[in-house]
């Protein structure tokens, strides 16, 4: 390792493969001091000029800013905050038109400059002495300090290692032709720039800092090497294009290569560019933001070349006046090589933005074929093959472009630059790149989704195992409290509340998580569960009844609520899930805190929690008119939850007075809903009830809502009329064509002779006994009522009911045997 | 404005593709002088029927595939595979030779390929091979240099043998290239009849049609054209790689054959110098779309041709044997370039010093 650092010390340089070395064109572009251009009429600020998130915007239009002033802020690094670049008003927070190739519009702040600049809001300048590599770092970021020289990486990103830094590289190649700003601002600013270099020493600690020039750029080599200490040391690297590519001027110092997907500082080495560092310099020692940049104004059109302070957010167009250059021309962001051509001349300068350059608008070569003179392979500095990936773009080959490493292109432009055949070979990359892109990302996606199934199958055969010693203890428990209070009806039913809860905390759980599409899969694992117990069902092979069997053993585990709902994605089913559980929870206050879903970012299911609460207070209180039932709510400013508590408070007020005055139509709705429950539970109060409430989602036209609702509805039938729940079925059946609604009304039906099954036996009885025997079901293909189209979801709801009566067979020999 | 938006780099090299080939052309120069030099007006008579029935079968084909003939004639690459093939001929082959080789190498070599680029073959040889196979006696029948003839063929007497198969004076090809009643091969030719009738190479090379390093006239026509690629690497129109690679490998094996004592071995300068040795290595094997890719693969790639040069010209029934090498060595390219595929950046990184 010393020996690594000694031979870069010594000064020893390495090469790189490729490149080539295009006219520089640098000689006649004036890099004495340059001028500080005029504010233009208006200032467009793009809020995203780096690569990362954008920021929050902090002003707002008609505010008065002072130079200096942020615009946004943001507390992460990975998205440097945007400032005011002179003092004036705030106009407008808007989409413009971005500097970016496709000329996309991106919100900008834009600031009509006041015609007094006096003011600042700089920050107050650092001390040396209080100078901590945090402190910097803060700062750099304060300041908004992002990548000056290429794609526009935060740089106190790039500051905060936290990894060791062996060799600093202080990036002021510039190989790009014309390109002169960092030329200039070497010429003219050694000192404060390496004042800088100093500030991000200290920051980084690195044991090496090497700032690169090019050899074409005598000038800076000279003003820098006068004004460097002993630490810094200044190299001139041989002038080819790109060496100022990070990849190839790490080579070219170092003689490391970076292996694909590394980052320099992977081993050790990090790369800023000059304009950085000088930046770093400004907001250290003068509190000064990054508001104004270099930029080289050259090109064939341009009279007197040369570089300006120009204010960042100033646009093109104002910098093109300033040689009587129309907007008739053409200008390129960026270098010959590299940039791109603005499609608007509105378009602001940015943090990035190193030259305009207004050429002749190149005549569109004409493309010709390739004659595979190998050219581009020799000038690429990455060794690929350009001419194979330009034949395998042209192919949409992606399998043939990846294997050729087309994704290790740097875009560099160096093999467009060499075909004689004219062969616009870059942006052949590009569009494949994207291509290449979209397809990992289906890929990832598929990949995730994979995953997810794994972890989730993984936590489930947990879950089981813990549902298991659970139940035990829940068995054991029930004994005692059986020999305890003896038959008391109120303790049963508790008891069985408290079954039924273990059962529902699992389903929540299992909905926790909104899983897209594995939902098939969970039935066909379930299903395969629910054949080995139910083994004499074993020669069902019909897809259909795979499926049911999958929700009878979903039933049976919860108790035969819910079923419908488990097999959605849907958040509303999530939510109704919730809801059940919270309710729940809400009968059984020991539990409830512990097992509140607090950490669900779901709003829906939040609002499901506070209708719980609402209830629960409701419950627990229900003397009161004045519950706390609100208290939960009122913290919160979500309408989910305010259309909760409506519901809640409608309910309760239909507790006492069925004609509630609903306010609006959720109201309404809930109260509805909450007659229904009322009805229901008049008769049944343990029993169902989280069922019924899983019909409050909020819209109706959902179908798994308007499925539960009907389920409530035939609930509730049945609920009064248990004999003849038959006509109470048919009624929401035939109105509704929905199959969704006929499907529920066809486990509702299964359900009611479960009940009845039910009451017969006692709920004494183990937990899989009681949901096994719960959940089974005859079915007459009476289903009769439903519509004339019968769709799948019926005939699939028919296939459960039969799955549910063979499982029911099963289980009532399980149960024999529990006895 | 905004439709026609160009993507970087917006500078290119300005060295283009019809800017090479007519570079090529200019370099063919010196050894085109040459060969008119030795063997009269059939040369340029060849050059021009072959350029002429490969541009309008260029034209034709481009047109048939709906695409602008315009741009397809302005990359002068149908042109430098006419002049190739011309300057391939014998000087006073029959007309329809280089026609049906123009018509060949462009129609099926390179456009049922799929156009320029796209070619397997170097089209100005597979059609000199075509025509090789299909008529061996007319595609060997060069005649002496001028200055070994007897009488020298006018200009209307060479126009009227290419044309018509006879001269003025009623001599066929076979009669003119005969001295003294004496067929006079071209010096490759010679060492291989003489060789087979058991001469040892010093007597043959005694021969009328040896020159002082070579072949007579065929030596300073070998010359004129490595000095028209000597120009070209100058003019960085082609690289050194597959030239050098060439030579070189020629040089090595006709020295090994020397030393080995193989009893048809040639001197390494008549192989240097003789037939179309320096055409091949500058002008015919250079061509880009049928070489090999990277420069490794091109040193393969030459040194091959070297190989199957040498081979059958040693042994083989044919006296030169460029465009079979050539021909061959092109079958060879997918699996060159597959075993040769350049490291790319990140990959396979070893650090000396950690
Ligand atoms: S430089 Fe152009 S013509 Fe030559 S091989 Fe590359 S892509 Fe083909
Ligand atoms: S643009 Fe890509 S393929 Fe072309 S030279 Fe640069 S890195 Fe190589």
């Amino acid at each position: 390792m010393r020996s690594w650092l000694d031979k870069i010390k010594q000064g020893q340089l390495w090469r790189y493969q490729g490149g080539v070395h295009p006219a520089t064109k640098k000689d006649n572009i004036d890099c004495g001091k340059p001028e500080t251009l005029t504010l233009a009429k208006q200032l467009v600020v793009p809020l995203q000029q780096h690569i990362g998130s954008p920021a929050k915007v902090c002003v707002e239009v008609g505010s008065t800013v002072k130079t200096g002033q942020a615009l946004t802020e943001s507390r992460f690094y990975q998205s440097p905050p945007v400032h005011a670049p002179c003092c004036g008003t705030v106009v407008a927070i808007e989409a413009r038109p971005s500097a970016h190739p496709s000329g996309i519009s991106e919100l900008a702040v834009v600031i009509e400059p006041s015609s007094i600049q006096n003011e600042h809001a700089f920050m107050a300048p650092l001390l040396e002495a209080e100078l901590t590599p945090e402190l910097i770092c803060e700062r750099v970021h304060q300041a908004g300090i992002s990548g000056m020289g290429g794609a526009g990486f935060p740089a106190a990103l790039k500051i905060s290692p936290n990894k060791p830094l062996n060799v600093l590289i202080i990036n002021g190649a510039e190989c790009e032709p014309y390109i002169s700003s960092d030329d200039c601002l070497m010429r003219n600013y050694a000192e404060p720039l390496l004042r800088g270099v100093s500030l991000l020493e200290k920051a980084l600690s690195p044991k090496l800092v090497i700032v690169a020039v090019e050899d074409d750029k005598p000038g800076a080599i000279k003003a820098l090497q006068a004004a460097a200490g002993d630490n810094i040391v200044v190299r001139a690297i041989p002038t080819k294009y790109p060496s100022g590519g990070e990849k190839q001027l790490v080579q070219v110092l170092t003689g490391r290569e970076l292996k694909a997907g590394q980052l320099p500082i992977d081993q050790g080495i990090l790369v800023h560019n000059v304009g950085t560092a000088y930046a770093v310099q400004r907001a250290v020692d003068h509190g000064e933001p990054l508001i104004s940049r270099i930029v080289t104004l050259a090109g064939d059109h341009v009279g007197e070349p040369r570089n300006y302070w120009v204010a960042i957010g100033t646009p093109v167009s104002h910098l093109l006046e300033q040689q009587k250059l129309g907007t008739h021309h053409q200008a390129i962001m960026g270098g010959s090589m590299m940039g791109f051509m603005l499609p608007n001349l509105a378009s602001p300068i940015v943090k990035t933005a190193n030259c305009i350059l207004v050429n002749n608008t190149p005549a569109q070569a004409q493309e010709q074929a390739c004659i595979r003179c190998g050219e581009c392979a020799q000038a690429c500095p990455m060794g690929l093959l350009p001419q194979q990936l330009y034949w395998y773009a042209k192919g949409d080959d992606l399998e043939k472009s990846r294997s050729y490493k087309l994704m290790d292109c740097i875009e560099c432009g160096a093999c467009a630059y060499v075909c004689p055949s004219a062969i616009p070979l870059v942006q052949y990359y590009r569009q494949t790149k994207a291509k290449v892109r979209a397809e990992d990302l289906l890929a990832q996606e598929a990949e995730r989704a994979k995953q997810r199934f794994d972890a989730r199958k993984l936590r489930l055969e947990k879950e089981q195992a813990e549902r298991k010693a659970r139940q035990k203890q829940a068995a054991e428990r029930r004994l005692q409290q059986a020999q305890g209070a003896g038959n008391d009806p109120v303790k049963a039913a508790l008891q069985r509340m408290q079954n039924k809860q273990v059962e529902i905390k699992a389903i929540e759980n299992e909905q926790g998580e909104l899983v897209p599409d594995n939902s098939a899969a969970i039935a066909a694992r379930k299903a395969r569960k629910a054949q080995a117990r139910a083994a004499k069902d074993a020669k069902t092979t019909n897809p259909a009844v795979a499926a049911a069997l999958a929700r009878a053993k979903a039933k049976r585990e919860v108790d035969g609520e819910q079923s419908a709902p488990a097999k959605s994605a849907n958040p509303a089913v999530a939510a109704a899930i919730a809801r059940a559980k919270a309710k729940r929870n809400s009968e059984q206050p020991a539990e409830a805190e512990g097992s509140k879903p607090a950490t669900s970012a779901n709003p829906a299911v939040a609002a499901a929690i506070a209708r719980a609460k609402a209830k629960k207070a409701q419950r627990t209180d229900a003397s009161q008119p004045d519950s706390t039932a609100a208290k939960p709510s009122s913290t919160s400013s979500n309408p989910a939850v305010a259309a909760a508590i409506a519901r809640a408070k409608a309910k309760k007020q239909a507790a006492e007075q069925p004609s509630a005055n609903a306010k609006d139509a959720a109201v309404a709705a809930a109260v509805a809903r909450a007659k229904a429950k009322k009805a229901s539970q008049s008769e049944q109060p343990e029993l169902e009830r989280p069922e019924n409430d899983a019909s409050k989602t909020a819209s109706s036209a959902n179908p798994a809502v308007a499925a539960a609702i009907a389920r409530a509805k035939a609930k509730k039938a049945q609920a009064e009329q248990q004999t003849q729940g038959e006509n109470a079925d048919a009624k929401p059946a035939k109105s509704s064509a929905n199959p969704a609604v006929a499907a529920a009304i066809a486990r509702a039906k299964a359900k009611k002779l479960a009940q009845e099954q039910q009451q017969q036996t006692q709920n004494e009885h183990s937990e899989d006994a009681r949901s096994v025997s719960s959940s089974d079901s005859p079915v007459e293909p009476a289903d009769a009522t439903s519509p004339p189209k019968r769709s799948a979801a019926v005939a699939k709801a028919i296939a459960a009911a039969k799955a549910k009566q063979a499982a029911k067979a099963a289980s009532s020999m399980e149960s024999d045997n529990d006895e | 404005m905004t439709n026609n938006l160009l993507s970087s780099p917006f500078i290119r090299k300005p060295l283009r593709t019809q800017t090479l080939m007519f570079w090529v052309m200019v370099c063919l120069l010196p050894g085109f002088i040459a060969q008119s030099y030795y063997f009269g007006i059939g040369t340029l008579v060849q050059v021009l029927l072959a350029s002429s029935a490969a541009l309008a079968t260029e034209t034709a084909t481009q047109l048939l595939r709906g695409r602008s003939p315009a741009a397809a004639l302005a990359d002068n690459s149908a042109l430098v595979t006419a002049v190739l093939l011309g300057l391939a001929l014998p000087a006073y082959a029959p007309w329809w030779a280089a026609v049906i080789g123009g018509v060949f190498a462009i129609a099926v070599v390179k456009q049922l390929y799929g156009g320029l680029g796209n070619n397997l073959f170097n089209p100005a040889m597979a059609a000199y091979v075509l025509l090789l196979v299909s008529f061996p006696v007319t595609m060997t029948s060069w005649i002496p240099p001028q200055s070994l003839l007897a009488e020298s063929l006018s200009l209307s007497d060479g126009l009227r043998l290419i044309f018509t198969g006879f001269t003025r004076d009623g001599f066929s090809l076979v009669q003119i290239a005969s001295v003294d009643g004496h067929t006079l091969a071209t010096p490759l030719d010679a060492v291989k009849t003489g060789l087979s009738q058991g001469l040892m190479t010093e007597e043959i090379l005694q021969g009328a049609q040896f020159g002082a390093i070579a072949g007579h006239g065929w030596q300073v026509i070998n010359l004129a054209y490595l000095l028209g690629g000597c120009a070209l690497l100058y003019l960085k129109v082609i690289r050194w790689h597959l030239p050098v690679a060439f030579l070189v490998s020629l040089i090595v094996l006709a020295i090994w054959g020397q030393l080995f004592g193989l009893t048809n071995a040639a001197p390494v300068s008549l192989h240097l110098l003789s037939g179309a040795t320096m055409l091949g290595a500058f002008f015919i094997i250079t061509d880009p779309v049928s070489a090999a890719t990277s420069p490794r693969g091109r040193m393969i790639f030459a040194a091959l041709i070297a190989l199957f040069v040498y081979v059958i010209r040693t042994w083989g029934g044919y006296p030169d044997a460029v465009a079979f090498s050539v021909l061959l060595a092109n079958m060879c390219v997918p699996m060159i370039d597959h075993f040769t595929k350049t490291r790319v950046y990140g990959y396979n990184v070893e650090h000396d010093d950690d």
